[in-house]
């Protein structure tokens, strides 16, 4: 599975409800629209937890007998199924669950023997590390790639450049994860191979890399998010190098570009302070977007990484049929999805002041 | 904000990123002093022993513990009345002594005085009682309840007929007499078992359900915390009435993936791992690394059950053995195992007092096979549909399952393999829904009662053991005499004529055994793995004599 | 259609992303009689062989192959696999795999995607709203999720012996994973076909269509869908690229194709853990799956900025 926005998707303009551009006052405007936008949220939400509620309810298998293992007992498992309500008509089973979600209650585990919020929260957590490495790295070299091709514009660098970008959207993540491993962990023995920290004793770490907090922090935690960070930033980095390019070159045709160089600004300084600014909207609606996506979807790279985060523990909870999980998860990351397009959106404001939110 | 810097975004990210930052183990960055850490290394590290678990806890309640991997971390915290020795021998534990009467019905056991629970209270021959009864009490719904079913009155208890089991019996405060509804020769090694370790009855009936979460025993290790998914620490038990651990603190880090842990092994960062079978050649040929191997043929079976209940291998003995015959077990055990597994030829491991030495099994023997196969009725595999394979995730039982396929292929016979987690694995071979599935099994208890009793005989039909749904009345028969002969010999001769039926009949497709060869750091010493180890969990292994060299 | 083939020659990269799926191609189409031995045999006693490895047909006879019909001698180019298969073949067939796969849920994909997006676009008002909030809620699923749910539903006795009567020779894992991925890739071409349907609506031959008194339906099927081929032909070939990686994710994750049959995903999750002592088993699957994804990824370059000059300075 690709960990990126569909290649189809790579968003041309920012979305139709930001570009409003109506005179308003600030303040309470901006309020409301935050309101509206997360009242418009609801039914998408609701949408992606009845899809998953009602594929699930066809799922082969009987989580009870799951949960009761191995000495099977008709008499317990009935109790059992009343007492999960499984006995229920599958709407019933829905409206029970909604229920349950409003007063922000995910339900508990079948296999792990937690509540679905309480055993999530820790991968959830590992996992948005991940993502917000991935994504600066991205950044950063994405931007800084897309920057040197616009401004060398059919040069050698330039298609070097963007053969790279193209290749980076094609290569298979966990491909390339093992490659990574292979060269900079098994080969070079510069990174580790796997897992997200240090598991010894921290002291005698301490003591070994002789007190130095830096050495300590990097072989303590810096050098396991290096691997998986860069394998997961790939596809977000070619996609951001790509639209860059892109959004720059557009940007530099335009009149007041031309005005500025011709008062005789210095090409760097037009560069980034004129035309990077405004090319900055599409490129800002292609992180969010990643961002989202790369949150939910970095299975593939935790898998080969052996990281402890939400995209492991949702194929193992699929696996396991352990629906509550999976339903809980399924839920926290459409939120994500939904709050970190909003945020994107209310970003615009913050880059182009002719945007106003109505 | 009507300027917008793209480095304001890269900024809040990257903060974002370091606010999960570790702190410095002293607190003050600028100090490179080990004010805390109090020494060198080794003795650093002589305080620690990280334990690899392949799998999260389920639980720790001695009555709900049905998984190797919490036995592991529960073996560390209870005692039974009786224990295992590192050979597989039963010796005192709680028990300082005990007798068995001529007949073979009453257990009477002396205790040991002053053994405290973690809590600081006394166990007394009470604890015993209520720590039995407990796993028969229709409230525990015990999933081993059925081990207590030789005492005399569990089952009554159980279902609501008497007010107490009737065969426990506390004589005085120091000793505790058991009797059986009929004799039962492995009846001392079944009280080895996690199941029978010894509870408080106070802090289990404060908070019965929270036990499994927060145990206390009188064992080795102390319970401190269990962090799901991530860790479960114990602490050395100051006060255990053995010898007290040298080990301070004993960290089970749950670790799913094998190539993380040997990775861990190799930086140093755990005392013990397993080898993946796909490591073992890189192992083998790292002279550091291959002389840290320890372990030996263990009581751990692989092997593949037929659903003798269900069509087509339901009364067809001729078609389970042409399957046995088609598989080559060599080519498994060379390339997949690396010579890290053992032929499997009997029903009974070796290791115990009694073991067919001179079973050949099924060797491979393709054109044995096919006319075996043309007897079942299926010449050439004609007319038999295709098998479907359950077998769990694992990438290396998959490569197994693939040369299984291929092998019987080669006689006709179309498999198709589907992998499933453990859980929904277990629940379609107990509900008896699969035709043709992975078996495992690691021995309770050294005694072929273990196999024979609980895998074979009808009275574990289906969920119970017999997955294979397999029955035979002369079999039931000789393995139910077996259970109440007290002489050794006369058992070892039944198990014998038992064991003949069943490996005639082939209720299973025997593959191998599994080693219980495991990694160990140099230094550690003292650390003796069993026969009845499943590595990395190593259930039995004494973690508690364990010692540091350096 | 000539044209169209000399503007990609002339375009350079379009050109070759059309050779590596011209290659890809063949490879699908002919794996039987390309391949040199059978992709799913297990040549005992010639397991974890490096590229280069030849067997005689000594060896071949004392491991008795030929008895099994198997062809005795040869060299295995690419080496062979823990189990003794040859990689050259299995990459061969998993090609055939690949390319059904992502085409099939690409035509999936594009069905979806085009009614709905027609729909909406054409008709507007609250069935607009509701379509679109539909593409939203499966725009906002976790995509990788759904597919695997959806796998794990199909993971059923009954629908498996059902797909298992009708796939004939081919893995029926596959269906799983036309169905999965097919129902899960459609919202980006639905809401591309949505905003070019809105444009052409309020067009001046739509409206003298509209006003001979054409049908709706007349309208889409002869107007409006000829006049969005350009923007779809740019977003399926794309999306073949897409659902080829997804579906080596999913195979790598162990769910779809089932053992022995071969598909690269299902090969390199096997041959990861073998990686460093046997790197050939996971470099050629790899590359192979990679080539091709950027072979459809240029020729979607390609058409893009043929077909659709608008968007020419976005590439």
């Amino acid at each position: 599975m690709s960990e990126t926005a569909n290649s189809g998707q790579e968003p041309a303009a920012a979305p139709a409800d930001a570009g409003k551009r109506r005179r308003a006052g600030e303040g309470s405007a901006f309020w409301a629209y935050v309101l509206k936008r997360l009242g418009a949220a609801l039914p998408v939400l609701i949408g992606v937890t009845f899809i998953c509620f009602a594929i699930l309810s066809a799922a082969p298998g009987d989580p009870v007998r799951i949960l009761m293992g191995q000495h099977y007992d008709e008499e317990i498992a009935s109790e059992l199924r009343v007492s999960l309500g499984l006995d229920r008509p599958f709407l019933v089973q829905y409206g029970m669950f909604l229920g349950r979600v409003s007063h922000g209650d995910l339900g508990r585990s079948y296999v792990k023997n937690l509540p679905v919020a309480e055993y999530l929260a820790p991968k959830f957590g590992n996992t948005m590390q991940l993502t917000l490495v991935a994504m600066f790295i991205a950044i950063v070299f994405g931007v800084s790639a897309g920057i040197i091709s616009s401004a060398w514009n059919r040069s050698f660098w330039d298609y070097a450049l963007m053969l790279l970008a193209v290749a980076g959207i094609s290569l298979p993540v966990f491909w390339l994860g093992m490659l990574l491993q292979l060269l900079f962990a098994n080969h070079l023995g510069w990174l580790p191979v796997s897992d997200m920290s240090y598991s010894g004793n921290p002291e005698v770490l301490w003591n070994d890399v002789g007190g130095s907090y830096i050495a300590w922090l990097w072989h303590m935690s810096i050098k396991y998010y290096v691997l998986p960070g860069f394998t997961l930033a790939t596809v977000p980095m070619a996609i951001i190098a790509r639209l860059t390019r892109s959004s720059m070159l557009e940007v530099m045709k335009l009149d007041y570009i031309r005005q500025a160089r011709a008062k005789g600004l210095a090409y760097p300084r037009v560069v980034i302070t004129h035309a990077l600014r405004n090319a900055l909207i599409p490129i800002i609606t292609v992180v969010g977007n990643n961002f989202a996506v790369l949150l939910t979807g970095a299975v593939l790279t935790e898998t080969v990484f052996a990281w402890p985060g939400m995209g492991r523990a949702m194929v193992e909870a699929i696996n396991q049929l352990d629906y509550p999980v999976v339903l809980g998860g399924v839920m926290i990351m459409a939120v994500v999805f939904v709050v970190v397009n909003l945020i994107v959106d209310l970003t615009y404001g913050l880059v182009d002041p002719r945007v106003r939110y109505g | 904000m009507r300027r917008f810097n793209l480095s304001i975004l890269i900024s809040v990210i990257a903060l974002l990123a370091m606010a999960g930052c570790p702190k410095p183990p002293t607190g003050n960055t600028g100090n490179t002093g080990n004010t805390n850490t109090g020494g060198t290394d080794g003795q650093a590290r002589a305080r620690n022993y990280n334990f690899p678990l392949p799998a999260d806890v389920k639980s720790l309640d001695p009555a709900h513990i049905t998984d190797t991997v919490s036995d592991s971390v529960a073996q560390r915290l209870f005692n039974r009345l009786v224990k295992f020795d590192t050979d597989g021998s039963v010796e005192p534990d709680l028990a300082e002594s005990y007798e068995i009467s001529d007949d073979g019905l009453v257990y009477t056991f002396h205790l040991r005085s002053g053994v405290k629970f973690h809590n600081g209270e006394d166990l007394n021959a009470d604890d015993v009682i209520y720590s039995y009864t407990r796993l028969v009490d229709p409230g525990t719904n015990s999933e081993r309840a059925n081990l207590m079913f030789y005492v005399t009155g569990a089952a009554d208890y159980l279902n609501g007929s008497a007010e107490s089991v009737s065969g426990l019996k506390e004589v005085d405060e120091r000793t505790v007499q058991i009797s059986l509804s009929a004799p039962y020769a492995p009846f001392l090694n079944v009280l080895c078992m996690t199941t029978f370790g010894v509870v408080p009855g106070s802090e289990v009936t404060r908070d019965e359900k929270g036990f499994g979460a927060n145990p206390v025993g009188t064992g080795p290790f102390v319970f401190e915390s269990w962090t799901p998914d991530e860790r479960v620490v114990l602490k050395a038990n100051r006060t255990y009435f053995g010898q007290v651990p040298e080990i301070e603190t004993l960290t089970f880090r749950i670790i799913n993936d094998e190539n993380t842990r040997f990775e861990n092994f190799r930086n140093g960062t755990l005392e013990h791992c397993d080898i993946p079978p796909s490591k073992i050649k890189t192992v083998t040929d790292d002279p550091k690394l291959s002389g840290l191997i320890s372990g030996e043929p263990a009581m751990d079976m692989y092997a593949y059950g037929f659903n003798c209940d269900a069509a087509p291998f339901k009364d067809n003995a001729a078609l389970r053995q042409a399957l046995n015959y088609a598989v080559d077990k060599q080519n498994i055990i060379d390339n997949i195992w690396s010579g890290l597994v053992t032929a499997q030829n009997t029903i009974v491991p070796a290791g115990m007092f009694y073991h067919y030495d001179g079973s050949t099994g099924y060797p491979y023997d393709p054109k044995k096979a096919e006319e075996l196969l043309a007897q079942a009725g299926y010449p050439k595999g004609e007319g038999l549909p295709p098998l479907t394979l359950n077998i769990d995730l694992q990438p290396t039982n998959k490569l197994v399952a693939e040369a299984v396929q291929e092998d019987l292929s080669r006689i006709g016979v179309t498999v198709n393999i589907e992998t499933t987690d453990w859980g929904p694995f277990l629940d379609k071979v107990y509900a008896g829904n699969s035709l043709f599935f992975q078996n495992t099994w690691l021995g309770d208890y050294p005694d072929p009662d273990n196999w024979l009793y609980q895998l074979l005989h009808s009275e574990n039909f289906g969920d119970a053991g017999n997955i294979s749904r397999w029955s035979n009345p002369q079999f039931d028969r000789l393995v139910k005499e077996a259970q109440v002969e007290p002489d050794q010999q006369k058992r070892s001769d039944l198990y014998r004529q038992a064991e003949e039926i069943a490996l005639s009949e082939a209720p299973w497709l025997l593959l191998f055994w599994k080693n219980s060869s495991t990694l160990v750091q140099p230094y550690v010493q003292g650390l003796t793995i069993t026969k009845m180890d499943r590595t990395p969990q190593l259930n039995n292994a004494p973690i508690e004599e364990v010692t540091y060299s350096d | 259609m000539r044209d169209l083939l000399r503007q990609l020659f002339r375009h350079g990269s379009g050109f070759v992303g059309l050779v590596i799926v011209f290659v890809a191609v063949v490879a699908g189409l002919f794996c039987g009689t390309l391949s040199p031995f059978s992709p799913t045999y297990q040549y005992r006693g010639q397991e974890k062989l490096p590229p280069g490895s030849a067997i005689t047909a000594d060896e071949a006879r004392q491991a008795s192959y030929a008895d099994n019909g198997q062809r005795s001698s040869g060299t295995f180019i690419w080496g062979t696999d823990s189990s003794g298969r040859d990689v050259y073949s299995r990459v061969l067939h998993g090609a055939r795999i690949s390319l059904l796969v992502g085409v099939v849920a690409t035509i999936i994909n594009v069905l979806i995607g085009l009614l709905i997006g027609t729909v909406s676009g054409y008709f507007g008002g609250w069935t607009d709203t509701l379509l679109m909030r539909l593409t939203d809620t499966f725009f906002a699923f976790p995509g990788v999720l759904l597919a695997i749910i959806i796998l794990a539903t199909l993971n059923n006795d009954e629908v498996k012996s059902v797909l298992g009567s009708i796939s004939g020779s081919i893995d029926p894992g596959i269906w799983g994973l036309f169905i999965a991925l097919g129902l899960t890739g459609w919202t980006g071409i639905a809401r591309v076909i949505r905003g070019t349907v809105i444009s052409l609506r309020e067009k001046e031959f739509i409206e003298a269509a509209r006003a001979v008194g054409c049908s709706n339906s007349r309208i889409i099927l002869l107007h409006i869908i000829p006049n969005c081929m350009a923007p779809l032909t740019v977003l399926a070939t794309m999306q073949v690229a897409y659902n080829i990686l997804s579906e080596a994710g999913l195979s790598f994750l162990g769910l779809g194709i089932q053992p022995p049959n071969a598909s690269w995903g299902g090969m390199l999750s096997t041959a990861k853990n073998y990686f460093y002592d046997m790197p050939w088993w996971g470099i050629f699957p790899g590359l192979a799956l990679a080539l091709t994804v950027l072979g459809f990824n240029l020729l979607g370059d390609g058409l893009r900025d043929i077909l659709d000059p608008r968007m020419k300075v976005r590439t």
